[in-house]
């Protein structure tokens, strides 16, 4: 069964709209759980889940511990002195914003599971200038563009005798400040030359433009958005009573 | 040299037009200087020049990617510089660049043959049409709805014709397009581009450092400091003592074709490809 990438795009909304207005962890990691669950029935890897967060995991760390020491309240589990550093008021903060980012970057995750051009078409279907849409699915195809103009940029500094690896850490930032701009200025390039191209095919020319594929809502996808949009105005309103 | 293109209808027409870019510290550099061109329906124009000669000045030119500094610019007696006109100019004229990654739009080879097409406002079913006659005029049906970045070079450049196609244009101008492909991928991209302006008539202008793939063409017009200084057939260019002082050397038939004629054999003097020669030989 193949679900119109609109029908994710909705999904993603409630589940991150819920996500920011709940405070409770408890709740969070039911919305955490429901997240991974339409991951698996939209056939997402979960094994996949653990690489995307890997680089996520110190940022939810000092998060976690952040919350836990600036938020006083409840039962103290530790204290140095008189210093109390640790309440559960703080370890229930900290686990909601951790469990809140979790929640918001596993959902938004739904969306890799379509094409980045049903994802474009399902935006233009929902009456988003093509403008816009199609700047979405540029800077989609520009990032990978990006990371291998840092790469040729690397090889290139390596050629010349320098190991990137054994170059002190001050050095090192100092080296990738400089290394920075070429890779800014050749991706600039090619985004010149591919302005000048699109302009050579009559992008813009004309105010409307058509498009050759469509995409088409069925019966699944109505399911899916009514219930998704029946639960979601349920809870706000469970939540605000 | 007789300028061609008077006795067709042209479709294309320089007249006076000259080029300046600017500079830092308010100077301009002249990239082109009073050219008078006529281009007809139908013809196969290769444009040689050194690098700065102002070819790729010309060719943006012709699309309204670039507008003149003087003169005009006319494509079917539209005016580049008449903003009106310039929606039909980029339909009439489809370009393709020397680089065939920079030139890729879409994720899927379908929707990129119908990215232009779909920027006309045609109907889906229209685009379709000209999608599926465009692949098949370059010999990509067969891999509709594979991933551009996935194809060989010459396939993508092929790809990059094919999307020009799609909007229906009266002339297909090529800025180096052979220059980062193999062997095989230059070969079959030549063959395709024959093959349009023979049997689809489409008028074909062609830039290019290599002189054999120029030496198919029904013309020949040499650049240099931003002028014209040459415009004829291959054959007539390449023999003339003018071309080798323009800093450019003809392809290797041609070459012999001249040795032999200068040492009183008799041979046609027309022949600069090989395959012209092979036939010449081995009738």
């Amino acid at each position: 069964m193949k679900v119109d990438p609109r029908s994710k795009m909705l999904l993603v909304i409630c589940i991150s709209g819920l996500a920011l207005i709940y405070n409770n962890p408890l709740q969070l990691a039911l919305l955490l759980a429901v997240s991974l669950a339409l991951l698996g029935a939209f056939r997402f890897d979960i094994g996949m889940i653990g690489g995307y967060l890997r680089p996520l995991v110190s940022l939810l760390l000092i998060l976690f511990l952040i919350q836990c020491l600036f938020t006083k309240g409840g039962q103290v589990w530790l204290t140095i002195g008189q210093l109390e550093l640790v309440s559960s008021a703080g370890l229930i903060a900290g686990a909601s914003v951790v469990l809140r980012i979790l929640v918001v970057v596993n959902s938004a995750m739904l969306l890799t599971t379509c094409s980045s051009r049903d994802f474009v078409l399902g935006l233009i279907q929902w009456k988003v200038p093509y403008e816009i849409a199609f700047m979405v699915s540029i800077a989609l195809r520009f990032l990978p563009l990006f990371r291998d103009e840092m790469q040729n940029v690397i090889t290139a500094v390596q050629l010349r005798g320098v190991e990137l690896k054994k170059v002190a850490w001050g050095e090192k930032i100092s080296m990738y400040r400089t290394l920075i701009f070429p890779v800014v200025y050749r991706t600039m390039l090619k985004a010149q030359q591919l302005s000048i191209v699109m302009e050579a095919r009559g992008f813009r020319a004309y105010p409307r433009r058509t498009y050759l594929r469509r995409l088409d809502l069925y019966w699944a996808d109505y399911v899916i958005m009514s219930l998704a949009l029946t639960v979601t105005v349920i809870l706000l309103v469970g939540q605000i009573l | 040299m007789a300028q061609q293109g008077e006795t067709m209808g042209r479709i294309i027409e320089l007249i006076n037009v000259s080029k300046e870019y600017l500079q830092a510290g308010d100077n301009t550099r002249q990239a082109l200087a009073d050219i008078n061109l006529g281009i007809g329906a139908g013809e196969l124009v290769g444009i040689a020049g050194m690098n700065g000669s102002g070819k790729t000045t010309l060719a943006r030119l012709l699309n309204a990617l670039l507008l003149p500094s003087s003169g005009k610019v006319l494509i079917n007696g539209m005016d580049t510089t008449e903003p009106g006109y310039q929606q039909e100019i980029r339909r009439q004229v489809g370009m393709v660049f020397q680089n065939p990654d920079n030139q890729i739009i879409n994720p899927i080879v379908d929707e990129e043959v119908a990215f232009g097409a779909e920027n006309l406002n045609l109907s889906p079913a229209e685009v379709r049409r000209r999608v599926n006659w465009a692949l098949e005029a370059v010999g990509l049906s067969d891999l509709c709805y594979h991933a551009p970045h996935l194809l060989s070079g010459g396939q993508k450049q092929r790809l990059a014709v094919a999307a020009a196609l799609a909007m229906r244009p009266e002339c297909l101008v090529l800025d180096e397009p052979t220059s980062m492909l193999d062997q095989p991928g230059r070969r079959k991209l030549l063959k395709c581009l024959l093959q349009l302006n023979r049997e689809h008539h489409l008028t074909i202008i062609m830039i290019s450092h290599c002189m054999e793939e120029l030496a198919v063409a029904d013309r020949l017009i040499v650049l240099h400091e931003g002028a014209v200084h040459m415009d004829g057939p291959p054959w007539v260019v390449f023999s003339s003592p003018q071309f080798t002082a323009l800093g450019l050397k003809p392809p290797p038939i041609a070459s012999i074709t001249g040795s032999l004629v200068r040492q009183g054999h008799q041979i046609d003097k027309k022949i600069v490809t090989l395959e012209q020669m092979v036939e010449y030989l081995c009738p």
